[in-house]
């Protein structure tokens, strides 16, 4: 080439700038999405946060709600709205609620209530209501207190995590019906055991 | 700008023009990119991108980072950020259908002949490269599911501690990944 040394070495400046320049907007670029992206810090009230009372609901304040549509499962994130044959939810004394895809999800949470609800004891639940599993995705089942509700555990159903659950029903006689045609055997609430629930908890058992 | 222009020849001056513009293209670009417009960069290589704690499943929204298993993403045309699926089966089940609304760019699983199956973070690899064992006793955060290797020999030290069966890409079927039943499930009520 017939440059001249100057010209050349402009030229390379001139590279050089437009190199530094293109670098400069990536890093800037880089640094905004940085910026933008949320702290690293991660709480489960941020993703499913509790649902509080609306007195123009009509509802009594431990009557169960309708799922919101867009309501999240604190426990795996899952939108129960989709689910709503297998959903619950958990009713605290001031009305605010919680949403679950389904029963293991609420009792994984109940065991720690003051991690999934920060500033929330389990003392303060209200109300822990879950679906009779004789209704279908169409129709759910009514909902029925947890407390006075008959799980089977061990059948072959299935729940939205696609693995074992704890269907629930109004009574001995439907929760029995259901358990001689798909297997398990008849629990009340406060006779599930905490290890089969950690054994349903599908969560990565690191630290837990 | 106009000074260094000024003194200087024809040709030189012509590259620096070139030069220039190659920086501006360079920009723009990269706003685009910003801006999450660059649908035409087809021809570009794909990044997957990376789980984090607040990453969620596109198809039910349950949360990635807490559950085992490999997990999935797809690049959608005209979409710059990937769909993402807390299953393999997921992602085949959503693959398989018989009609697509959009074309697919890409599809990466993790390679877990690497990834640790209890927090698999990384490894992603092309979906269609894979390697997979259906039938396994290993689950993943739905239950059983197909794990996806890179290579066969990990693969088969897979299926000598949980079992299963080997499968390439092209032979998953429909009934393999039914999300309601099938091959891996009952959920009827």
């Amino acid at each position: 080439m017939e440059t001249p040394v100057l010209t050349r070495r402009r030229l390379l400046a001139a590279g050089i700038s437009a190199a530094g320049l293109t670098l400069g907007a990536a890093l800037w670029v880089r640094h905004r999405q940085a910026a933008a992206s949320p702290p690293n810090e991660f709480e489960f009230c941020v993703l499913a946060p509790l649902q509080v009372n609306d007195p123009a609901s009509g509802l009594g304040l431990l009557q169960a709600r309708p799922i919101p549509a867009d309501a999240r499962c604190p426990v795996c994130g899952m939108f129960p709205a989709r689910t709503p044959e297998w959903a619950a939810q958990v009713i605290f004394d001031d009305g605010a609620t919680q949403f679950f895809d389904s029963p293991v999800s609420m009792l994984i949470y109940l065991m720690d209530v003051g991690r999934f609800a920060r500033g929330r004891r389990d003392t303060e639940v209200a109300a822990r209501l879950v679906r009779d599993s004789r209704g279908s995705r169409a129709q759910p089942g009514d909902w029925i207190d947890a407390m006075r509700a008959v799980f089977v555990m061990g059948s072959n159903a299935l729940g939205p995590m696609r693995t074992g659950n704890l269907p629930a029903f109004a009574n001995q006689a439907a929760a029995r019906d259901f358990a001689r045609r798909r297997g398990g055997q008849c629990v009340e609430f406060t006779q599930i055991p905490p290890a089969l629930i950690r054994q349903l908890d599908a969560r990565s058992h690191l630290g837990h | 700008m106009k000074t260094l222009l000024d003194s200087s020849p024809m040709l030189p001056r012509r590259s620096l023009l070139i030069a220039g513009m190659a920086g501006l293209a360079g920009l723009a670009g990269l706003g685009l990119a910003a801006c999450g417009k660059s649908a035409e960069d087809s021809q570009q290589a794909l990044v997957p991108a990376e789980i984090d704690p607040r990453s969620t499943c596109d198809l039910d929204g349950m949360l990635l980072a807490d559950y085992p298993g490999p997990k999935a993403q797809i690049f959608y045309e005209g979409t710059p950020q990937p769909l993402f699926f807390c299953d393999t089966v997921e992602l085949f089940n959503t693959l398989l259908r018989p009609e697509q609304v959009r074309a697919v760019r890409a599809a990466f699983v993790q390679d877990m002949g690497l990834a640790d199956w209890e927090q698999p973070r990384g490894h992603w690899f092309e979906a269609k490269n894979g390697l997979y064992v259906l039938g396994s006793k290993r689950h993943g955060s739905m239950g059983p599911t197909l794990a996806s290797f890179s290579r066969e020999d990990q693969a088969q030290a897979f299926i000598k501690s949980w079992g299963g069966r080997l499968l390439r890409y092209a032979e998953i079927r429909p009934e393999m990944v039914d999300l309601s039943g099938g091959a891996l499930h009952d959920s009827r009520m």
